[in-house]
């Protein structure tokens, strides 16, 4: 009876000792350290189909782009089968290199295919979203100037006016990472076209985009954005049909699936819009999607160490 | 007899207890040095982090060890993304660990530099592995520097490396730690 007792006691009080021991890591826990990190990779790539990213190229690495926009998947917009729906007409290309000089600083050239327009492109980060979300939102500036080399045909020769063939662009991405797989961003923009044809035109157009990011596999993930434009003039633009009938307004809407492969970052996507660069694409109207008047689009980015 | 079981408890206990309270002492670092190196003949990849955590019982000999994933820093951005992303999942498994226990008899009083082994279980990636690892240990003016290194397969932890990049990432990396313990003084 005294033995059992004795040995009882013993092993009670070795609980006791042993819980207090497993209590380590607890300790240790409550007494880290935690720093906030930056928020990394709330998107994964610059531009997501139409709208600018928070994200700018890192330090010292190239990312060379390339970004193609077929024509239209459906008959109605001179699609279809015949046009092996849109894959045999390309509405634009756009070549592009973006050079990060530090992690926040990044600039950038482009040529693309419509009014063989050259730009030349700058983007910085303002600030960073913070794991304690102290910093709640990532703020990233975008600013492109645009200079169209068409050969003046008309006749009279407007171009020969150089700072004619000019167009401005900003835009501001603020971004949210919500979960490691969800990020959204909000982007007002602003255009400044220096002309415009038409003197009902204006020279400034406003308009706000909003985009968002789910991923869905380690690398694979849904993106998809829209843009609403401000500008009354643009709003009463027209999509021209087949058959030639004019189809009212419509914003430009996109959504695709990124996969990311070490170094390299592919989108497909389908977009309503033809147009690639940001003063083009807000100046005109985009298409119907529910006649057709979607494109198939895909881009490339690789990013080089230098 | 019933008395002496009365006595015998409160006095194990009374034991206990001031074996835990002034006896065992607990030491802790909460700014050690990890890094770790992979080396493949495409590129070589290191990363290290400044807030490596560390906790040590010297009544019993046990040590634990903590590190958040995030605060490892690398030479590249990208490679910090797909780190923390694609291979470790730290936002799913935001620290990794070590519990374990020093074999060796020391005497924490005394100065000098031992040799010394641990054996424990590393949980890396969610996955707990037993390691039996060799290290050093440094005692002078009441402090510990325990430092080592460490080899961990990825593939012991289950962490995936992709294909295309697999010729650039080693399958055993190599795990470097270093840190200096002070005795613990309870927050009130």
């Amino acid at each position: 009876m005294k033995k059992l007792l004795l040995t009882s006691v013993i092993v009670f009080a070795a609980i006791i000792n042993s819980s207090a021991q497993d209590d380590l890591m607890k300790v240790l826990k409550e007494n880290q350290t935690v720093k906030p990190e930056k928020v990394i990779a709330t998107f994964k790539t610059t531009k997501l189909i139409n709208i600018q990213t928070n994200e700018t190229v890192h330090k010292r690495v190239l990312d060379f782009r390339i970004a193609h926009r077929f024509g239209s998947v459906g008959s109605q917009y001179n699609g279809g089968f015949h046009n092996f729906y849109g894959l045999y007409s390309i509405n634009d290309v756009r070549f592009a290199f973006e050079y990060g000089i530090t992690d926040k600083l990044a600039i950038g050239v482009s040529r693309s295919k419509v009014n063989e327009n050259f730009e030349g492109l700058i983007k910085y980060r303002i600030m960073q979203q913070t794991s304690d979300n102290k910093i709640p939102v990532s703020l990233t500036v975008f600013g492109n100037t645009a200079v169209s080399a068409v050969k003046d045909i008309s006749e009279s020769k407007v171009y020969d006016v150089f700072a004619r063939r000019i167009a401005y662009s900003t835009q501001l991405s603020i971004a949210h990472k919500f979960t490691s797989s969800f990020s959204l961003t909000l982007n007002p923009m602003y255009v400044h076209r220096n002309y415009v044809s038409n003197p009902e035109d204006f020279n400034d157009g406003f308009a706000l985009g909003a985009g968002f990011r789910f991923k869905f596999t380690r690398s694979m993930s849904i993106v998809g954005d829209y843009i609403y434009n401000f500008n009354s003039f643009t709003r009463k633009q027209t999509s021209t049909l087949t058959n030639g009938n004019a189809e009212s307004y419509w914003d430009p809407i996109g959504l695709g699936i990124e996969i990311e492969t070490g170094g390299h970052v592919f989108t497909i996507m389908f977009s309503n819009t033809t147009y690639l660069l940001e003063s083009e694409m807000l100046s005109h109207a985009s298409e119907n999607p529910a006649k057709g008047g979607i494109k198939f689009s895909f881009n490339i980015s690789r990013n080089f160490s230098m | 007899m019933k008395k002496i079981t009365c006595i015998l408890t409160t006095a194990i206990l009374l034991i206990n207890n001031y074996a835990f309270s002034q006896v065992a002492k607990v030491y802790i670092c909460l700014n050690g040095t990890i890094s770790f190196f992979s080396e493949t003949p495409v590129e070589n990849i290191d990363a290290t982090s400044l807030t490596l955590n560390c906790i040590l019982n010297t009544s019993t000999n046990e040590i634990n060890y903590l590190v958040d994933i995030a605060s490892f820093k690398f030479k590249k951005p990208l490679m910090q993304e797909h780190f923390n992303e694609k291979y470790m999942e730290s936002d799913k498994y935001p620290r990794a660990t070590f519990k374990g226990k020093i074999n060796e008899q020391i005497d924490w009083s005394k100065d000098g530099v031992y040799p010394i082994t641990a054996t424990g279980n590393l949980n890396i990636h969610n996955v707990e592995k037993p390691y039996t690892e060799k290290g050093t240990l440094t005692i002078k003016d009441g402090q510990f520097t325990f430092e080592g290194s460490f080899n961990v397969k990825t593939a012991d932890h289950d962490i995936e490396v992709p294909t295309i990049v697999i010729t650039n990432i080693a399958e055993v990396i190599n795990v470097k730690h270093k840190c200096t313990l002070v005795p613990y003084i309870p927050k009130k």
